[in-house]
């Protein structure tokens, strides 16, 4: 016998077989059991990574299953709803996604609000969140209603904050505390309505003054510029007279001592000069006396008219004796 | 093969009445077994429960979860005669789904109703308060929390009597001023802007003004001191300089006077002076001599 051979017959043999098997009541049978099998199979699921699966009894929650493979009991006795628990959900406020995309503002209805001042001015924001407790989400708030939940917290909770503060700050130096603030307040809020959400961020967009007045305020912000600007020319101005006045006055005394030290060096020496000449004329003073009145004369005479007169002239002027 | 047949039919009977006289109570609602149109039991848990089969037990079912009411804006007048737009949303539930079967007819109704008593509360809260409660600077003023909370409790006071609603919250959402106020509003802001940026403006000048004369004076200070300190300088140079020449000068005044006297006739004898000179004059006494 051959392997080719005895395979053929084996083979007849099992066609054979289930020839015999395959008996009307049989198949019956057999489709009776795949049945089962298959109604078996539809109480068994796959939860993925980013979900969780609550599982249902006759419309009731009997679990919530981690992710990997669920075994439950078969429909209609179990039913398990998947939750994408780890996605992070947006929701805007102040503004429509569709029109965001589409490019169209949003109206003045969606983006003001009024201040504790009673000024009106922008804002937009954008809330994350995510589903913190499935159960809660699915079946404690309305579903639809459960998203927009989020939206009206954190409206409520900025108009609240904003009415007792003033534009100035809110546009500017409280933005951030707002932000943080809005995001506690629609968590507290979420919170108290059991809806099963978690706000993860509340991300501030655009905080400024409505289109109508927005040229006022930038006044406001080049007035500030300006009275920096002043502010800082004036100071350029000290910052450069001080220094030259300091220099001037320097100069002044300077040049005080220079006449200080000139005059004195002078003093010194003329005095020197005459003290030597002293000094000579104390060892033979006719003689000095003499020579220094003769060379005075040579000096002066030259350049002065003179008339001599005979000395025994009445009225003589005896201008040089 | 008939009586196979009749046990499949028998069985597929019992299904039928099976499934007829289950109810299956969902999570998210109260189910309500009525007896020929007549509510007998309120079924609250979630699960498995049994009833009659039709025609003798129905089942109405009234979904329990929470829901939103946030009806379009509307203007309020407040205590001083505001107008205010103001946004408000309600989250209720049903909390006597019997009473709210028998007195509403489905959700639309129920929210109409509820959406009435809102209003009217909304509307007496505002028009008992002055803006101030709602919009305010001042410590303290805004009760804005406290106002929802009365409005709160009073809708739910009678949404549960009359419907069996329990009201969980009302909040304000929003807060605005109707389209003709805006306009004044804006104005009212552009002329508190033009202030502020005048008051910037001048407080630039001042504090520049005041920098300058502060600097200039601070100029006048340093050069009056310097010339003063220059004087000064000058002074005890002069001083220095006197004591020196009379020091020197005073050992020998005579001789001192002599010199000084021809210093003097050197200063003074120009080319428009005419001296007389008498012969026998010190200087010409040789000349006379020997004539």
């Amino acid at each position: 016998m051959t392997n080719g051979s005895g395979r053929h017959t084996r083979r007849a043999a099992i066609m054979n077989a289930l020839g015999r098997l395959a008996t009307g009541r049989n198949i019956l049978l057999l489709t009776g059991v795949l049945l089962a099998a298959e109604w078996c199979f539809t109480g068994i699921r796959i939860i993925r990574e980013d979900e969780q699966g609550v599982v249902l009894r006759f419309g009731g929650v009997s679990r919530v299953a981690p992710p990997g493979i669920l075994f439950t009991l078969p429909w209609p006795f179990e039913r398990t709803i998947p939750v994408r628990t780890t996605e992070v959900r947006t929701m805007p406020v102040g503004y429509k996604m569709v029109d965001a995309i589409r490019g169209i503002a949003p109206t003045t209805k969606e983006v003001e609000w009024v201040s504790g001042d009673t000024n009106i001015f922008d804002l937009t924001l954008t809330i994350k969140y995510a589903v913190k407790d499935p159960v809660k989400y699915l079946f404690r708030v309305g579903r639809v209603d459960a998203d927009f939940l989020v939206r009206r917290c954190a409206e409520a909770s900025i108009s609240g904050l904003v009415a007792t503060m003033r534009i100035d700050e809110i546009l500017t130096s409280e933005k951030v505390r707002i932000q943080e603030e809005t995001r506690l307040r629609t968590q507290n809020a979420l919170d108290a309505n059991e809806s099963g959400i978690r706000v993860v961020a509340v991300n501030f967009g655009e905080v400024i003054p409505p289109e109508r007045v927005i040229e006022a305020f930038n006044d406001v912000s080049t007035a500030r510029l300006e009275k920096a600007k002043l502010i800082n020319e004036a100071d350029g101005y000290c910052k450069d007279l001080i220094p030259r006045a300091r220099a001037q006055a320097n100069r002044m005394v300077q040049d005080a001592e220079i006449y200080r030290s000139e005059t004195i060096n002078r003093a010194h020496g003329e005095t020197a000069q005459y003290l030597q000449l002293l000094e000579e004329a104390q060892k033979a003073r006719q003689i000095t006396e003499v020579r220094l009145y003769l060379e005075a004369m040579e000096r002066i005479l030259p350049r002065a008219r003179k008339i001599v007169v005979d000395a025994g002239e009445e009225n003589t002027l005896r201008l040089l004796e | 093969m008939r009586r196979t047949l009749m046990s499949l039919g028998l069985v597929a009977l019992g299904v039928i009445l099976l499934l007829a006289c289950a109810i299956e109570v969902q999570e998210t609602e109260y189910a309500i077994v009525l007896f020929f149109g007549n509510p007998t039991r309120i079924l609250e848990e979630p699960g498995l429960a049994w009833k009659l089969p039709p025609p003798f037990e129905t089942v109405v079912r009234i979904d329990k979860r929470l829901r939103i009411l946030d009806p379009p804006e509307a203007e309020y007048l407040t205590l001083d005669k505001k107008n205010l737009m103001a946004d408000v949303f309600a989250a209720w539930e049903v909390e006597d789904p019997l009473k709210f079967l028998i007195t509403v007819v489905g959700q639309r109704a129920a929210e109409a109703q509820l959406e009435d008593i809102m209003r009217s509360e909304v509307g007496a809260a505002l028009g008992s308060h002055e803006l101030s409660a709602m919009l305010s600077i001042e410590a303290g003023e805004v009760r804005m929390d406290e106002i929802m909370d009365t409005v709160t409790r009073r809708a739910d006071e009678k949404a549960r009597e009359g419907y069996g609603i329990q009201v969980r919250a009302i909040r304000l959402k929003r807060l605005n001023f109707p389209d003709q106020n805006r306009q004044a509003v804006f104005r009212r802001m552009e002329a508190e802007r033009e202030r502020i940026a005048r008051q910037y403006r001048s407080e630039g000048e001042e504090e520049a003004e005041k920098i300058r004369a502060d600097a200039d004076r601070e100029q006048a200070r340093l050069l009056a001191e310097a010339e003063r300190r220059a004087k000064e300088i000058l002074g005890e140079a002069d001083a220095e300089a006197a004591s020196i020449y009379a020091e020197a000068y005073s050992k020998d005044p005579a001789f001192y006077e002599f010199l000084k006297t021809l210093e003097s006739y050197e200063s003074f004898i120009d080319e428009d002076a005419t001296i007389v000179l008498p012969s026998d004059s010190r200087l010409l006494r040789l000349l006379k001599d020997t004539k």
